[in-house]
């Protein structure tokens, strides 16, 4: 471990601290800076640069001690022999538009939360027409375009700060309010916060914009599964037949990606087997239209889920959820790891 | 087990070597450096050879 004065001879302590921090084989060095008495712009410059703690001077010898003991102690505890347990990322994509994808993507993370009550957000990633929130019933006062609009790098606090609580216990990351500001969150941004997210949640719920930019593309990269939605009709078949030569082409594996068939009892539709020989697949889910009380659901802001446990709509979303966590849990997923924010 | 490696940078050497007395008494082993160059040095040279300085 290193203790050091701010100010030295030659390169002072802040760029001593930085050197440290770049180089792999120190870069986790526990660092204690000593600082002048009561400057507190030193303090921050200090932890700015990668220290760990610091003391300001004159101190009690006796403090210091304490303080190295501790951050020892602190920093090998902390030290994590495997890396950071990471959440899973599980994004909910419709080939065409009004397949029902957002009605999905909001029971599904509804659904989670209640049979694990475990920390789950649902991202907005429409981002230019994204309705999570009129879904939630949410005052959108903060959302993603708050993130990268505040700096250039993102951090873990950042966007802890910009999460809706939902009463359910679900949080949220909303899309910007203003279609026109949707442009401010570019492909980078995404990535880094569904990096941050996803070390932060157990499930990280996406609601994917219906198009094939490059921040649908960086978000199928951190994607731990797809739920791809579709409706028996020939537009979003077709459709999603592309979108799964594309996966192929993109590297994500077919296991991976889990069709669920919306309104597949609407009777108009094209029949399953017909589907599933275009597809050349199974389709994995049926979700019978929910009908009328999952429209008025949508209208009054109180997801079905939460009203009528006992709804077929709702006990197939319900049969959804368990079966991503059981195929989730098991799935050997090589991930690239993420950074430590 | 060694106990952990400090290494104490300050060109104040009246300062510095009061600390290295109360953290050799706590039990640890003390090194010094009185620039961040040869601080760097030091403990680049450390981490080379063993993990926990």
């Amino acid at each position: 471990m290193l203790i050091c004065d701010v100010l030295l001879p030659g390169i002072d302590g802040y760029t001593l601290c930085k050197r440290v921090r770049q180089h792999p084989l120190t870069k986790t060095l526990p660092i204690l800076m000593l600082t002048a008495q009561g400057d507190i712009s030193a303090k921050i410059a200090g932890f700015e640069a990668g220290a760990n703690d610091y003391l300001a001077k004159p101190f009690e010898p006796q403090e210091l001690v304490y303080r190295v003991k501790n951050l020892l102690t602190r920093i090998t505890s902390d030290a994590p022999a495997t890396p950071l347990p990471r959440g899973k990322i599980i994004t909910v994509f419709g080939a065409k538009g009004g397949v029902g994808k957002t009605t999905i993507a909001v029971s599904l993370a509804l659904a989670l939360r209640l049979r694990t009550r475990r920390r789950v957000i649902i991202v907005d990633a429409d981002l230019t027409f994204g309705d999570v929130a009129v879904h939630l019933n949410i005052a959108p006062t903060r959302s993603i375009v708050d993130v990268v609009r505040t700096s250039d790098e993102i951090e873990r606090e950042m966007i802890n700060q910009v999460l809706l609580a939902h009463p359910s216990g679900l949080q949220a990351l909303l899309a910007p309010p203003r279609p026109e500001e949707s442009e401010l969150v570019n492909a980078d941004h995404m990535i880094r916060i569904l990096d941050l997210l996803a070390i932060s949640a157990d499930y990280v719920v996406v609601d994917c914009q219906t198009s094939y930019d490059d921040r649908t593309l960086s978000i199928f990269d951190r994607t731990d599964h797809v739920l791809l939605v579709i409706t028996p009709e020939i537009g979003p078949l077709k459709n999603t037949s592309m979108f799964l030569s594309l996966a192929g082409q993109l590297g994500i594996n077919q296991r991976a990606i889990s069709i669920v068939l919306n309104r597949s009892n609407s009777g108009v539709g094209i029949g399953i087997n017909e589907i599933e020989r275009v597809l050349r697949r199974k389709v994995n889910f049926h979700v019978m239209s929910g009908g009328q009380p999952v429209v008025t659901a949508v209208n009054r802001g109180t997801p079905l889920i939460l009203e009528q446990p006992k709804h077929p709509f709702v006990q197939q979303m319900l049969y959804i959820a368990d079966q991503l966590i059981k195929q989730l849990e098991t799935a050997q997923v090589t991930q690239p790891t993420p950074p430590t924010g | 087990m060694k106990p952990p490696t400090l290494l104490i940078v300050d060109d104040d050497d009246t300062l510095a070597e009061m600390l290295e007395l109360m953290l050799r008494g706590a039990g640890y082993e003390v090194r010094r450096a009185t620039s961040g160059e040869e601080a760097l040095q030091q403990i680049l040279q450390d981490s080379s050879r063993r993990a926990d300085l």
